[in-house]
């Protein structure tokens, strides 16, 4: 198994002697094996949902790390315990802030590390929009049936939706899209049976 | 009167206005705007009023900026919808596709040292030639190294593969049209152009991705029409023409990241310009022919008469792009100074 696993990051999945790891590469694996969520659709709206893809990609995902690794009271009181966690002193305080000082240069990398918090998440917002905007008063994102991009959303709005952070300013630029938290919770039920919890208004 | 908005850009260069995507995005989106732009094309970094050096990123530039939004807005026509999907499109160039061509022209041996890097070392000046191309070739290394970092390695074929992935995505979603969103440009359009041109244009020893987008027709021609439409005039290298130089404040340090700055924030007066270049030439800018006075059409609609006649201008373009294709042109000749 460990020659198997190799940089494998979270999630994968475990066929055989194949390990697929990630969301894209399981996707395509899964698509391979006949089952595809996204051929009902034509070649301009594949296009459209893998760029909506690399929006949340793009912006929600670097803005969760920039909160979880570049806010310092986040980093103080929430990551560093819980990144630390499983590994005793002193290596917990090394690992977390060996990881710290890697994600704080891909903020620099990719231009993100001058910005503010009131910044970031003014980007939030932006994407929530967009998001919002593209699902309008359809179920999914691509009508009646749901594709990867309703799963990666969901991923993502979901654990905002649900993690208790220092503040709850992520929280509520979500909120303030209504057909985004139907959305949520219209997966969530049908999908999940209630398992998890959505906190209702 | 406000004052004149001015745009610092490198210079031009592979039958392009600028040579650097950022740069091209930000004068192509001024073009499509008709917004009244200053233009000084720089080959020598260190001159922008910004102060901001060459670092490459250091203008997160997600859509070009739209300078004043109510007057020059190419977006101004979107629906919401098409907003968002200009968004998610941005995000999937920048995601895909750029790392890819900073892979192409800064990375992959045979690119940067027989193209890129002969060309930012005949045009810079001397002595800077010397050192400035491998310190921007340093600074892509790392950044692409750092976009990233916490991914694991990523193989360069992986990166081929999504940026093919990508070129194939956006031919679909262009389809037939000849915008993205139909007749008129819009932002996305600038930013398509800005990242396709230097790629279709260059003369890559390995042009890999090249030919996979040549084999795009469609996108092709998306190039090849905003070329011919918006820069009738300056395909070639504006820079070493006939010394045409503007008498404007370049006075403090260079920048090749666009920064656009009000003429009346830009630093200390303007000595004369023979005073300021040294005598190797750092005579660098010139502005483009002032356009002829507007020659509305009936209808409100303007047609563009010199370069493509087939093809109409839109109509919510506040100045006219018809400038004469003259064959006095500087520069535009070649793209490398002897």
């Amino acid at each position: 198994m460990s020659m198997l696993v190799k940089a494998c990051k979270v999630p994968f999945i475990h066929v055989g002697n194949q390990v697929v790891s990630e969301l894209g590469p399981i996707v395509q694996f899964v698509k391979a094996k006949g089952h595809s969520l996204s051929d009902g659709l034509d070649e301009v709206q594949k296009a459209e949902m893998k760029a909506y893809m690399e929006l949340v990609n793009n912006m929600l995902l670097t803005a969760e790390l920039y909160l979880q690794w570049c806010d310092d009271v986040t980093v103080e009181e929430i990551t560093h315990p819980r990144y630390g966690s499983p590994y005793p002193w002193p290596l917990n305080r090394i690992l977390s802030y060996q990881k710290q000082w890697e994600i704080r240069r891909k903020m620099k990398a990719i231009g993100w590390a001058g910005k503010s918090l009131e910044q970031v998440l003014e980007d939030v917002d932006q994407c929530c929009q967009a998001l919002s905007q593209r699902l309008g008063t359809q179920p999914y994102f691509f009508n009646k049936h749901p594709t990867e991009l309703d799963a990666l959303v969901f991923g993502h709005l979901f654990t905002i939706l649900t993690t208790q952070l220092t503040s709850d300013e992520l929280c509520e630029k979500v909120k303030n899209y209504s057909n985004l938290i139907a959305f949520c919770r219209r997966i969530e039920q049908q999908y999940f049976e209630g398992r998890l919890t959505l906190a209702r208004p | 009167m406000a004052a004149p908005m001015e745009l610092f850009c490198w210079a031009g260069g592979w039958g392009l206005p600028s040579v650097d995507p950022d740069c091209l995005a930000v004068l192509t989106y001024a073009r499509f705007t008709g917004a009244p732009l200053k233009v000084h094309r720089l080959a020598n970094p260190w001159r922008s009023p910004s102060g901001k050096d060459l670092r490459p990123g250091s203008v997160p530039d997600r859509a070009p900026v739209p300078f004043a939004p109510q007057k020059y807005n190419a977006d101004y026509d979107l629906s919401a919808q098409q907003g968002a999907d200009t968004l998610a499109f941005v995000s999937l160039l920048e995601e895909k596709l750029l790392p890819v061509l900073i892979h192409t022209f800064w990375v992959d041996a045979k690119n940067y040292v027989e193209h890129t890097r002969k060309w930012y070392a005949e045009t810079i000046p001397f002595p800077l030639n010397f050192f400035l191309p491998n310190c921007m070739h340093k600074r892509h290394l790392e950044r692409l190294q750092l976009r990233r970092a916490g991914d694991g390695a990523v193989a360069p074929w992986q990166l081929y593969r999504d940026a093919r992935e990508c070129l194939t995505l956006l031919s679909q979603r262009l389809g037939s049209q000849k915008f993205f969103f139909g007749d008129s440009p819009a932002s996305l359009d600038a930013l398509v152009f800005s990242r396709l041109a230097p790629l279709l244009k260059a003369k890559l020893p390995n042009g890999k991705l090249q030919q996979h987008l040549k084999s795009l027709q469609n996108l092709c021609n998306h190039c090849a029409a905003i070329l011919s439409l918006y820069f009738p005039w300056d395909g070639g290298d504006a820079l070493h023409g006939d010394g045409d130089t503007d008498g404007s404040p370049r006075a403090t340090r260079g920048c090749p990241v666009p920064s656009v700055g009000m003429g009346t924030r830009m630093g200390p007066p303007v000595p004369p310009v023979a005073a300021q270049c040294p005598p190797w030439g750092w005579g660098c800018g010139w502005d483009p022919p002032a356009p002829p006075a507007a020659t509305p059409l009936p209808g409100g609609a303007r047609r563009l008469r010199s370069a493509s006649p087939e093809l109409p201008v839109p109509a919510r373009l506040a100045v006219p792009l018809a400038w004469p294709s003259s064959p006095g042109a500087p520069g535009r000749s070649g793209p490398h100074r002897g």
